[in-house]
């Protein structure tokens, strides 16, 4: 540990975007208030369909399964236990129903064993940014979805790890295992892509 | 002002070389401490390719969709009916089996009991819950007056 000389800009990194659901709004949706409701569906809207889209990669299965989310929501939140962390219970539904969707889909198996591969230099790294991200898009693709989840949450929804460990309800240290695995993951895949590019 | 994480050791998370325990340190670390949070980052060399990537645009009037379908009426759930039919069934041999030595009052009150619930679970919805529940009762006092007419005629037999 060492404590820094000098203030160093703060990055909003971990911004979490627009207000927090309350518990009044919570208890009002319950008891069937319609504004509660669409309130909550709008609040959450926009990560539970970010979330699908970059998990589904697809418009229409994007669309369904975060429709399909938030109405699970609404119609389970008598379930919610108060106290918890609202977003992450949202969140954590709308994996577990972009799961089903996504071996409804494509039957395929989201949890995929996978090799660590070596932390090895990009050859891409003076690419231009917007090539980095259309190559990124690309290397992101080709994760198996156990690992492109968790990026998705951290680098696209900012979640915190403890909120990660909580959406995937597994502990801190199997996050920290995960996602090491899916930046070397990441990193070859990203070198696949480049060198074929 | 707080202390923060060595910057080797940083950069040691980053790259994932750091042991369990450790990691776990950091990462509690970095969820409440925006300065290590952005050294962290200026490490990560992906980092801002992940800031550059587009947002899908939310569709127009997705969350008023789900909130309208939410307040529909829920379908009933296949295990529900299942229970149900099986409660139902259970009732009807229960009064066939244990009919004749029990007493017609304990035999409507067990049969009354499990096709109400067992008429719920068929009917699911909260709307028709009460419309099953009576239905279930009349079917439940159908079967007793079988009941009790079987177990006469047993006796006068």
């Amino acid at each position: 540990m060492y404590t820094p000389t000098t203030e160093e800009p703060l990055l909003a990194l971990r911004l979490h975007d627009g207000q927090d659901t309350q518990p009044q709004q919570i208890i009002a949706a319950r008891g069937g208030d319609q504004l509660a409701q669409e309130w909550i569906a709008k609040r959450w809207m926009g990560p539970v369909y970010r979330f699908n889209w970059r998990m589904l990669r697809n418009e229409q299965d994007a669309h369904d399964a975060a429709q399909d989310t938030l109405v699970k929501v609404l119609r389970k939140l008598h379930l919610f236990e108060d106290g918890r962390n609202f977003g992450t219970w949202v969140m954590g539904i709308a994996r577990n129903t972009c799961i089903d969707l996504y071996r409804k889909r494509r039957r395929l198996a989201w949890e995929e064993p996978g090799d660590v591969v070596d932390l090895a230099p990009s050859p891409l790294q003076e690419a231009s940014r917007a090539q980095r991200a259309v190559l990124l898009q690309q290397a992101l693709d080709k994760l198996p979805p156990m690992y492109r989840e968790i990026l998705v949450l951290y680098h696209f929804e900012h979640l915190k790890y403890v909120e990660i460990a909580e959406v995937l309800d597994v502990p801190l240290g199997t996050v920290m295992n995960r996602i090491f695995r899916a930046r070397r993951k990441l990193r070859d895949a990203y070198d696949t892509v480049g060198g074929e590019a | 002002m707080s202390e923060h994480v060595d910057p080797d050791v940083l950069q040691q998370f980053v790259q994932g070389a750091l042991a369990e325990d450790d990691c776990v340190e950091v990462a509690l670390h970095l969820d409440a401490c925006h300065h290590c949070l952005a050294h962290a980052d200026r490490m990560d060399p992906f980092a801002d390719a992940f800031r550059a990537m587009p947002e899908p645009r939310i569709p127009d009037g997705l969350a008023q969709a789900a909130v309208m379908q939410a307040r529909q009426a829920a379908p009933i759930a296949r295990s529900d009916v299942f229970v149900g039919v099986g409660l139902l069934v259970a009732a009807a041999v229960l009064l066939v089996v244990a009919g004749d030595p029990l007493p017609v009052g304990v035999n409507l009150g067990v049969l009354t009991k499990a096709a109400w619930v067992g008429g719920g679970h068929v009917l699911g919805s909260t709307l028709v819950l009460g419309g099953g529940m009576l239905a279930s009762t009349a079917l439940a006092c159908g079967l007793a007056a079988f009941a009790v007419r079987f177990s006469r005629s047993g006796q006068l037999a």
